[in-house]
């Protein structure tokens, strides 16, 4: 039966094209799942400094999260005009820079905050989209969008949607103008007083 | 309307309206597709950075230290109740705009919601329909709409006091003025609500802009971007809204 084979070919291709996708979002979602469970041990940790949890904290987001890709993304045209110096002076300080503005909202957390993993996709160029709700009681439900790709056989975030704000897009258009206005330079000290401060 | 008594006066200022609205229609088109900085959407940066410093001096003095007190002196029980009034009252602009948009789904929705909550929910106090249904009501308003149509942001607008807008937003906020019946209500009524409005809506965003000024290095254009975002992804309704 000639059809049926037809059939068959389509239905492997197709299993062979989906697969893959579909395991790459599993292994996201487990992923994000698995950091949202330590982030969630180390807050509720009643035995550890805050100094401590401060550290582990950045130890576990520049592991998961792609900071230097995003660095260089951010400061999109700039970054090739850039001198080396200032580039390297530039990602010294924003990794420093965007760890500590996301380590330093954990300090709100009181316990009762609870999240789910609502969705997990990938598309054609690898990359996933896992959504997570963050359940606040008494607050509206925040729906945060982790963007992840594999890098080298790991995943890794590349980007923060925060119901439909993207850290990416936020931070390129604010980098843009801040250079725009005062220049490079001005900008990497920022960073740095904000990274140390 | 209340509001407007001499009726050539009103008539005239309608039209004018009208002609105002065209015009700052016209000028959005699509949006274009490389969004770099969005620095393209805003032709009036000088002046919409003026207007920003100045509500950013309003904010401070008055609408800031009223929401935080609003926040400290109102329990969380209260402040769901007067938010739920509010959202109530915002149904019929977000049902017109549903049918506008070609939304059934989500216009019987907000008429069902309205209906039910303005009843069994004494008034919008409490959200029956929330509380017993899997309903879901999108917030929807005029700015949405004519994004659904196909229009554009425009140019980015800072409004003052109001705050972010477009070109775009700033016609939907017109029509709905118009649109909303509960604007042809007392002025009592109408400048009440408003007060409410802008209380609610600031302690809402506090955390949001403590969160800006903690890490932006430019909260002007931190804002500016994140608006144009949001407002896209409530056009294309990529993430539930809640409403109000």
């Amino acid at each position: 039966m000639i059809v049926v084979r037809q059939w068959h070919i389509l239905l492997v291709a197709l299993v062979l094209c989906v697969l893959p996708q579909r395991a790459q979002a599993d292994e996201a979602a487990d992923f994000i799942n698995d950091i949202g469970k330590r982030v969630v041990a180390i807050l509720s940790d009643k035995g550890m400094a805050d100094a401590a949890k401060d550290s582990q904290l950045q130890m576990l987001f520049k592991e998961s999260v792609d900071v230097d890709w995003i660095g260089r993304f951010v400061l999109g045209k700039y970054w090739r005009t850039a001198s080396e110096a200032q580039q390297q002076r530039y990602l010294d300080n924003y990794s420093g820079f965007l760890i500590k503005s996301y380590t330093s909202k954990f300090k709100e957390y009181t316990g009762s905050e609870t999240y789910k993993i609502l969705d997990s996709k990938t598309d054609d160029q690898g990359r996933t989209v896992v959504t997570m709700e963050l359940v606040r009681p008494g607050q509206a439900n925040v729906l945060v969008d982790y963007k992840l790709r594999k890098e080298d056989g790991k995943l890794r975030v590349f980007d923060i949607v925060v119901e439909g704000v993207s850290l990416l897009t936020t931070q390129r258009s604010e980098f843009a103008s801040v250079v725009s206005r005062k220049g490079l330079d001005y900008l990497i000290d920022q960073l740095q007083k904000r990274a140390q401060g | 309307m209340k509001y407007c008594d001499v009726s050539w006066v009103c008539g005239l200022r309608n039209a004018a309206m009208v002609a105002l609205c065209s015009v700052m229609l016209a000028a959005c088109a699509p949006a274009p597709e490389d969004k770099e900085a969005g620095v393209l959407q805003d032709p009036f940066e000088t002046v919409n950075r003026g207007i920003f410093s100045f509500n950013e001096v309003v904010d401070n003095v008055v609408l800031e230290p009223v929401a935080r007190a609003y926040r400290f002196l109102v329990p969380e029980y209260g402040r769901q109740r007067v938010s739920n009034v509010l959202s109530n009252l915002t149904m019929p602009v977000v049902f017109i705009n549903s049918v506008l948009q070609g939304d059934p789904g989500n216009a019987f929705s907000s008429l069902f919601s309205f209906v039910l909550n303005s009843t069994f929910g004494v008034a919008g106090i409490f959200d029956f329909v929330g509380a017993n249904t899997d309903l879901q009501v999108h917030k929807e308003d005029f700015g949405q709409t004519l994004g659904v149509w196909g229009f554009g942001s425009g140019a980015y607008i800072m409004l003052p006091i109001l705050g972010p807008s477009s070109a775009r937003d700033t016609v939907g906020l017109v029509a709905d003025w118009f649109t909303d019946p509960f604007n042809y209500a007392d002025n009592e009524v109408v400048i009440t609500r408003t007060v409410l409005r802008t209380i609610d809506a600031r302690a809402d965003t506090l955390d949001l802009t403590d969160e800006v000024y903690r890490t932006s290095l430019d909260p002007y254009a931190t804002f500016r971007s994140g608006y144009l975002q949001k407002r896209d992804a409530m056009v294309k309704n990529t993430h539930s809204q809640d409403t109000e």
